[in-house]
Parts: structure tokens; C-alpha cells; sequence
């Protein structure tokens, strides 16, 4: 399955990255960088359900206001500490939709900001194996 | 028209592969099954964002029924031992004890298993990191571990040629080791075999399973198509979900009342410590030292320095908005070491009608004490090294999924007899982590890997 976000899913995932990453003098704006392009790089590998209870979720994000936005982000997170079954819900929208945020966030452009360059010297490897198999 | 070989190896990680790595060296005609992608280290994916969607189950975590533990566990070729940090320690006869008298199997004991890891310790490199090599993160561990009194020792990777002194990290090999040096089932056991004429098909699911006196059929899903393989015997080794989930859904728990109980999970947290300095823990080796101390073994945890990548330490990190910014912003004075707890064998796995795994594993008092107690040591050791703030996540992880199909004398406690052999399904043999019949508090690689070669030499003399 690709995903993709129509404009509405895709407003409403730059509305929720706002909130949750407003950017400042070194990191940008969640919503400045084109994240929406991006999100099938997450959505694909979801099983389907989670996948398109995210894409739901987008859509109607994208229609509240900015203030109703963060009192839902708010609100989501403090109920997510309850312990037991009864937080069990607000514990999985908070890692869906925090999820969703931060992967798309920390896989582009800040990563050079916050000093994150991975190196894994490979100068002395030659192809070593074959992809073929029976 | 099916398949037949002689033995098929569900799964590919620690287990299956070395199963499936041993067997054909033998000259057994195998197949080996594995649901996730044939990643190879010219292509594994690379970034945190496309390991994570691509290389584990769920699309990077699953969660329990309440929510409250992400688990984590490897969906490619080589299973987990390609995604984890490779710790290949030995147990201990607390660990094996608490099995027999679990169990009632008499030859899970330390003095019994040596052979097996003196094999091993010859068919893969295991190393620990040199002192030079260490990073600050580690560096800072062993002082704190030192001012408290506590005891610390290296940690045994299975690793080799890294190649450190040219600038290597650690951290880039979380998603696969590009240059093949972290010594992975993929690595050691499934591409020699490949090439002495192992069968494999991977990204191939396997729906369920059936055994007569003759032969194992076994039906699975490949390109959204059904097919039929059938083979003299079947090892299951896809781990506690999914090897209870193939079990389930073969119909085994009518049969064997003790399918998908006693699962365990070593619940580990991870705390940081924000020190003025930058302390780089994503550089170089990504870990170094456990604690090694009879207290805290006793008291049922235990210690690693560690890190996570960007996207990790975002989510572990609590909260959101520009005070998360601010910390993300730290990412290099981060200190972070792990809480692993041993604990008890408390939860269950079933499967739903959708076909999706429900996993039920609360946490015991007792398993609340040993987190708060751990934690607790872990800000200690924060403050005593110069940290300006400790932050506790509160983000459960199970990267160590045991249970589900124990090993055991007793047919209605358990699901796997002394022989590795099901109780209820002959010729289905298991010797993964799913036949653990409790947390060990050790990481289960080794052992794991241990108890695959004994299963792999009784298959080849036939006895099993």
C-alpha cells in the first residue's frame, strides 16, 4: 500500500508538527520543510489499520484551529500517564501521532543542527557478498 | 505441487539462522523461511526513518494491551541479531536454576551449556571494546559504576574488524552493519550456507502448520500467494510471537493448554543525564560496559551504557513543544545508560480474529520496585559524574521477548519437551527464545544461540 496525503491530511500534519516542534533561531518549523512528501516512509510499513486511523486522524486535524490543536496535544499526553487499560488508548495516539511527528522530523535537515553524522568506514569493503540465492 | 526438503527453519534470526547455517554445513537439504526482506549489507535501508518502517515488526514497535511497553523485534533476514548490539554473554546458574525448577529439564545448567558456548566462541568473533576505543558515555559508566562501589565490566560483542581507528560508530549498524563486521546470523550462519546450497525464501509468512509420523506440511503466504511446503521435520524459530502465533493459529492450544503463557520481556528504560561537555554517546562503540555486580544481580537488574539515535531519543525524551526542542538541541551532552530488570513470567500471547497478536504482560510490584530502584542508581550515577539535570523517560521497551512456547517435562505446563520437540505436534522443534522459561536478567543471545546447537546436533544424530 503507498499512502499519500491529500491537502487536508497534509494541513493537518503541519498544524500537529507545529505544536509539537514550533522551531526557533536553529531549528525550523516543522512545517517548513516538506514533511508531507515524506510521510509514506511511515505510513507504508504501519499495518493497515494504525495506517489509516493515522490518515483519519490527519484529516480531521486539519480542519481544527491551531489553540484546539494544542489543547488536544495537551490533553493526550497528560492522559497517556494514566496507568492501566484505562490510559491504554491515549498511550497509543500519543506514540502514533508523536511518532509520526518526530521520524519525519529527525530523519531530514536537523540532524546536521543537532550533531547527529553517523560514520561507518566502509573504504576497505568490496562488495563481500552476493544478493543471489536459490 | 508442494516442496519437500528435509528440514525447514522458520525464521531467521539467532536461531533459525544458526539451525539453518549448521544443518546445511551438515549437507541437509533446507529451507529457510523468513517473513521479512532479503537486506543485504549493500542494502540495508541506512536512514533511522526507513530501518525502523522496514527492518521490524508493526513498522517499528508493538505495543502490549495496555500500551504501557513498546516491543521491539527484527523483520529482515537475520531476524534481530542484525538490528541489536550483538551482547553475547553466558548465563549464570541463577539464571539456569530458576529453569530447572521451572521446567524439571535437567541439562539446562551452566556446566551442561559450556560446551556449547566453547563452540561457539570458535565460529564467532566476539570481542570487547578496546579502552582507547571507548567514548565518554561509556567513560563516564565505569566512574560512576567506580564512585559508587558498584562493579562494572566490558560488555562481549560479537563483532569484528570495526575499524574504530578509522571513525567507525556503532550507532550507523543499528540498521545493519554495512561493512558486515557485527557478527549477525545473516553474517555467520545464512550466507555461508546460502552458498553450500540453502533454500530461502524470504518475505514468506508462514500461516500454519501440521505434523503426522512422516512429515511436516506447512502452509504460508508468499506475494500474496498461498503455498504448500512439506518436510521430514519443521523448527520453529520465530520467536515468542511468532512462533506462538503460527501455533495458535494451527489450532495447537486446544492441545496444549500452556501455548502463549509465561511470557517475559526484560523491561529496560533508558535515563539521560545533561552534562556541560558534549559526551558524543552516538560516537564510536556504541556500548561498552555492563554492570557486573552480584547486588544488583540479586536485586534483578542490570546496567549498560547505551544511546539512541535522533529519532529514539525523541520519543524517549518526555514532552513536546519547544522545551522538547530545547532538549533535542542537547543531543550531543547526553549521557544515557539502561535499566534492564529481570522479571516475572507473568504475560500472555494469543492471537486475534484479525490474525493480529495480543500480548498481555503487565508489570508486577515487584517489577515496579526493580525499575524505581534501578532508575534511582542511574541518577545517582548522573550526579556523582557531573550531570547538571537527569531526565527519567518513562518509555518501556521489551527488546527481549521470551515465553510463549516453554520448554518443560510436563505436557500441560509446558509446550516443548527436554527433546526441543513439541509435546503435541511431532517432528515441530523449537529451541528460540520462545522456550525460555523465565527471564534470565542476562541477555539471551548466547544462550539462545547455545541451545540452537544442541537442538541442531540432535536433529543431525537423529536422536532428537
Amino acid at each position: 500500500m503507498i499512502y499519500k496525503l491529500n491537502s487536508l491530511q497534509s494541513k493537518g500534519l503541519n498544524k500537529l508538527g507545529d505544536v509539537m516542534i514550533p522551531g526557533d533561531q536553529d531549528l525550523p518549523r516543522f512545517s517548513t520543510q516538506g514533511y508531507e512528501h515524506q510521510a509514506y516512509r511511515v505510513l507504508d510499513y504501519l499495518p493497515t489499520q494504525d495506517a489509516q486511523g493515522l490518515m483519519l486522524l490527519l484529516g480531521v486535524l486539519g480542519l481544527l484551529p491551531s489553540f484546539l490543536i494544542v489543547c488536544l496535544v495537551f490533553m493526550i499526553e497528560k492522559m497517556s500517564r494514566i496507568r492501566g487499560m484505562l490510559g491504554a488508548p491515549f498511550r497509543v495516539l500519543w506514540i502514533g501521532l508523536k511518532g509520526l511527528i518526530m521520524t519525519l522530523y529527525y530523519s531530514g535537515a536537523p540532524l546536521d543542527v543537532i550533531g547527529f553524522k553517523p560514520f561507518v568506514y566502509t573504504g576497505d569493503v568490496i562488495s563481500p557478498h552476493s544478493s543471489q540465492h536459490p | 505441487m508442494g516442496l519437500h526438503y528435509d528440514f525447514i527453519i522458520v525464521g531467521s534470526g539467532v536461531s533459525g539462522g544458526r539451525i539453518a547455517g549448521e544443518l546445511a554445513e551438515a549437507g541437509a537439504n533446507c529451507l529457510l523461511l523468513e517473513a521479512g526482506k532479503d537486506f543485504r549489507a549493500q542494502t540495508f535501508p541506512g536512514t533511522e526513518i526507513d530501518t525502523t518502517a522496514q527492518m521490524f515488526w508493526g513498522g517499528g514497535i508493538e505495543l502490549n494491551s495496555d500500551a504501557s511497553i513498546g516491543m521491539l523485534r527484527g523483520k529482515c533476514l537475520g531476524g534481530t541479531s542484525v538490528i541489536n548490539q550483538a551482547l553475547l554473554d553466558r548465563f549464570d546458574e541463577i539464571a539456569f536454576s530458576d529453569w530447572r525448577d521451572r521446567s524439571g529439564v535437567a541439562f539446562l545448567s551452566l556446566e551442561k551449556t559450556t560446551p556449547f558456548y566453547d563452540e561457539l566462541e570458535k565460529k564467532v568473533a566476539i570481542q570487547s571494546i578496546e579502552e582507547r576505543y571507548r567514548n565518554k558515555n561509556a567513560q563516564f559508566f565505569k566512574k560512576g559504576f567506580d564512585l559508587m562501589g558498584l562493579h562494572a565490566s566490558p560488555l562481549r560483542r560479537a563483532q569484528t574488524d570495526c575499524k574504530f581507528d578509522h571513525g567507525s560508530d556503532c550507532i550507523a549498524c543499528l540498521g545493519g552493519c554495512p561493512r558486515n563486521s557485527k557478527q549477525s546470523s545473516l553474517v555467520t550462519s545464512i550466507i555461508p550456507a546460502l552458498q553450500k546450497g540453502l533454500a530461502l525464501m524470504a518475505e514468506c509468512e508462514v500461516q500454519n502448520i501440521s505434523s503426522n509420523n512422516d512429515q511436516v506440511e506447512i502452509t504460508a503466504i508468499q506475494n500474496q500467494k498461498q503455498i504448500k511446503l512439506t518436510a521430514h521435520q519443521c523448527i520453529l524459530a520465530g520467536g515468542s510471537f511468532g512462533n506462538t502465533k503460527i501455533l495458535f493459529q494451527s489450532g495447537l492450544k486446544q492441545k496444549s493448554p500452556a501455548l502463549g503463557t509465561g511470557f517475559s520481556c526484560h523491561p529496560q528504560l533508558m535515563s539521560f543525564g545533561i552534562y556541560d561537555e558534549p559526551i558524543d554517546a552516538h560516537k564510536g562503540p556504541l556500548q561498552s560496559y555492563k554492570s557486573d555486580d552480584l547486588t544488583l544481580r540479586r536485586a534483578g537488574y542490570k546496567f549498560e551504557n547505551v544511546a539512541a539515535p535522533p529519532i529514539g531519543t525523541s520519543m524517549l525524551l518526555p514532552g513536546w513543544g519547544l522545551e522538547h526542542l530545547q532538549l533535542m538541541k542537547k543531543y550531543r551532552y547526553l549521557a544515557s545508560i539502561e535499566v534492564c530488570t529481570r522479571d516475572e513470567p507473568n504475560g500472555t500471547i494469543s492471537v486475534g480474529r484479525s490474525g493480529k497478536i495480543k500480548i498481555h504482560k503487565p508489570l508486577t510490584t515487584q517489577d515496579h520496585r526493580k525499575i524505581k530502584e534501578g532508575q534511582n542508581i542511574i541518577h545517582e550515577i548522573f550526579i556523582k559524574t557531573g550531570a547538571k539535570k537527569v531526565i527519567i523517560s518513562e518509555q518501556t521497551f521489551g527488546l527481549h521477548l521470551m515465553g510463549g512456547c516453554t520448554i518443560g517435562v510436563d505436557a500441560k505446563k509446558s509446550v516443548v519437551n527436554p527433546e526441543f520437540e513439541l509435546h503435541e505436534m511431532k517432528n515441530v522443534y523449537c529451541a528460540d527464545s520462545s522456550i525460555f522459561p523465565s527471564a534470565p536478567g542476562i541477555n539471551p543471545s548466547f544462550t539462545i544461540m547455545a541451545l540452537s546447537l544442541k537442538l541442531t546436533k540432535n536433529l543431525l544424530r537423529g536422536k532428537a
